[in-house]
């Protein structure tokens, strides 16, 4: 049977720091995916993984047993991004492409209403998108955003229902208020 | 500067910031090593006996430098950015650069060994004095070495031409393959192994295998190698 | 219900985290409710957009970490003190040169024994070069080695670590030439087909593949054709491991 992540990361920490190929194997995509919902950039997000993975080997001591390791990686992930954006660096793409001209009635193709809704997560502000990206597109469980985030499990549903409100009416707006979402396949 | 760590926040995009720092014996050559995930590094010996280090960065960028036993390391922690870090150092200096991604490597005067390794990028050295092991993958290496040093050198790349001047005295072995391309000399090349099939027409080879030939009755091995280009072996004075 | 109760119970739907009883109600208030069912419509597509296969990592991120991790794990290349002794020694008998003069005649087992005992400290003199920190004397260790006609094991498993661990693609690509002549050893061409597994730069790729080839190693096959099918693998690299595949099954049948 395959080693847990956990038992990787423990050799990882007692020296085997080979151990973290298997780790980035495992991870690297769902990190890329969440850096690139943050960032907005390709080459932005290839360089925060690699950032992140850095800071994983280098801080590898601060790893405690008992602890979910997905949910240390994206505390890491989240401090990582966080020094990035706070540099500057960044830049979402959602704020830079044109608004979309839609005429009333027309019908949106389906790839078109996903890009639309990808401009309007890219709107949304951090913590709402980052909320997102991690219940829906990493499906991570709600205690388990609670542990990263250091709020309530409460807390988390709140802003959950929240932050889908929200996106909801930023993707009307986008849209002129007159499109109909289709139902998903 | 101290044997602790600095950290230095360079300012203001556009504009060079400057530093110096020291070796903790300026009696000894020391040694500069540099690691970068992007960006360029340009060297030149001058008649100093601190380093000074100037960044041209376009962003905020922090880049740390150590000082331990006469080794300067400056390391951007994997980061990095499309701005040049630019050295000025004794000449007596040996170098050890390594960068990644858009940026050239600039040695120039310098009398120390040089280790340098760029990925996608150039490494062009002139006037240096020292060994040279030097590669790239996506680019060329054009060297000029004032002096032999009779030590191995290695020169290699993947997709690029090398262009390399010795001095005339030269005594080496020299460890040559071009495998989509002619290697050219000005030197007499006595040619040793057998098993390559070499075509000598008018000091031009082409060599499907390795080539070896002696300069000056051979010495220490010299390697040239690329995958895509040509390989041209100047003689200088 | 009303929508401000449905909060919690909302979030939990979406998640599917709800029993079939509490997932009842909140259906039930769907059906009444516009503002929450286009709500979950939204959380729907966003899973369609998580899907999307423009979100995939290139495969060359790979190779970046691997020379992230070799380049922070590295071992501290230092002489061994014994090392260090054994150079002092030796320092001038071995010089600028690479050969080391043998008696012209046999003078019964004092000459012999003198020599093996000089043949010993050379190789220790080998393997402590192998871990200079100057890469031109890390050079001049390998190719010190090829003065030897039969190295010991030690300088042999030596030249495997450089060829696996050292940071400059130049000794490494040395490291493989010099391995050549010992490629009948398992050891060193399991070394040749775990440093292909590994390798980034093209040049020492094709090295090992034509080390690989030479030495007629059936069992590369697997570690030749993943190379070929990895598009983020160079062209060159890629179609001299498909020759490779094709050269070796043209051995073995």
């Amino acid at each position: 049977m395959a080693a847990s992540d956990e038992e990787l990361m423990a050799e990882v920490r007692a020296g085997e720091v080979r151990q973290l190929g298997a780790l980035f194997d495992r991870h690297h995509a769902a990190l890329f995916r969440y850096s690139m919902r943050m960032t907005g950039r390709r080459e932005r997000s290839e360089d925060l993984v690699q950032e992140i993975f850095f800071r994983m080997l280098r801080y590898r001591e601060t790893y405690r047993d008992g602890h979910l390791f997905v949910t240390w990686m994206f505390r890491i992930a989240r401090n990582a991004y966080i020094d990035q954006a706070r540099k500057g660096r960044f830049e979402i793409v959602g704020k830079e492409v044109a608004e979309p001209s839609i005429m009333p009635g027309n019908e949106i193709e389906d790839e078109q209403e996903l890009a639309l809704l990808r401009q309007a997560l890219a709107k949304l502000p951090d913590a709402q998108r980052e909320l997102l990206v991690l219940a829906r597109f990493e499906q991570m469980p709600y205690d388990q955003i609670a542990d990263l985030l250091d709020i309530e499990v409460g807390t988390v549903k709140t802003r959950v229902h929240r932050a889908i409100k929200n996106l909801r009416d930023v993707f009307f707006d986008l849209t002129g208020g007159t499109h109909a979402l289709r139902t998903s396949s | 500067m101290s044997k602790a760590a600095a950290l230095l926040a360079f300012s203001a995009a556009g504009v060079w910031a400057q530093v110096t720092a020291e070796f903790s014996d300026p009696s000894r050559p020391g040694t500069v090593r540099i690691e970068r995930a992007r960006g360029g590094v340009t060297i030149s010996g001058a008649a100093i006996k601190n380093v000074r280090v100037l960044s041209r960065n376009r962003a905020e960028e922090p880049i740390s430098i150590r000082e331990s036993g006469n080794v300067l390391t400056i390391d951007d922690n994997g980061r990095g950015n499309d701005g040049d870090l630019v050295l000025q150092v004794p000449f007596a200096t040996s170098a050890v650069v390594k960068t990644v991604n858009s940026g050239t490597i600039r040695i120039e005067n310098l009398e120390g060994e040089i280790e340098a390794s760029n990925v996608n990028g150039h490494i062009l050295l002139h006037g240096v004095k020292g060994a040279v092991v030097a590669d790239t993958v996506n680019g060329k290496i054009v060297a000029a070495l004032e002096r032999a040093d009779p030590k191995p050198m290695s020169f290699i790349t993947a997709n690029g031409e090398l262009d390399v001047t010795f001095p005339a005295n030269l005594k080496a072995t020299l460890r040559m393959k071009a495998d989509n391309g002619d290697i050219y000399t000005e030197f007499e090349v006595t040619i040793r192994n057998e098993q390559s099939r070499v075509q000598n027409k008018r000091g031009q080879w082409r060599s499907e295998t390795v080539t070896i030939g002696q300069v000056n009755g051979g010495g220490p091995e010299i390697r040239l190698q690329t995958l895509n280009g040509k390989i041209y072996i100047r003689k200088g004075r | 219900m009303p929508c401000e109760h449905l909060r919690d119970s909302l979030a939990d739907y979406l998640a599917g985290a709800l029993r079939a009883g509490e997932a009842k109600a909140v259906e039930a208030h769907l059906a009444v409710c516009e503002d929450c069912r286009s709500a979950v419509r939204v959380w729907q597509r966003l899973g369609d957009l998580s899907n999307l296969a423009e979100e995939t990592p290139r495969r060359a991120m790979r190779s970046r970490f691997d020379e992230m991790l070799r380049r922070e794990t590295r071992p501290p290349m230092r002489w061994q003190p014994w090392a260090m002794a054994a150079g002092l020694l030796i320092a001038g008998f071995l010089g600028g040169r690479f050969a080391v003069p043998t008696p012209a005649t046999e003078r019964g087992g004092e000459v012999a024994a003198l020599r093996s005992e000089v043949r010993n400290l050379r190789e220790a003199v080998i393997v402590s070069m192998l871990r200079q920190d100057s890469a031109t004397e890390r050079l001049k260790g390998i190719q010190t080695t090829a003065t030897l006609d039969r190295p010991d094991s030690e300088v042999v498993a030596a030249l495997i670590d450089t060829l696996r661990r050292d940071r400059n693609v130049n000794v490494r690509l040395a490291a493989v030439d010099a391995l050549k002549r010992f490629a009948s050893e398992p050891a060193v061409r399991r070394g040749f087909t775990e440093s292909l597994a590994a390798a980034d730069s093209p040049l020492v790729q094709i090295a090992l593949i034509d080390a690989l080839v030479e030495s007629r190693d059936g069992q590369a096959a697997e570690t030749l054709r993943r190379l070929e099918s990895d598009d983020s693998v160079d062209n060159l690299v890629r179609q001299r491991a498909q020759l490779a595949v094709e050269r070796l099954k043209a051995r073995h049948e």
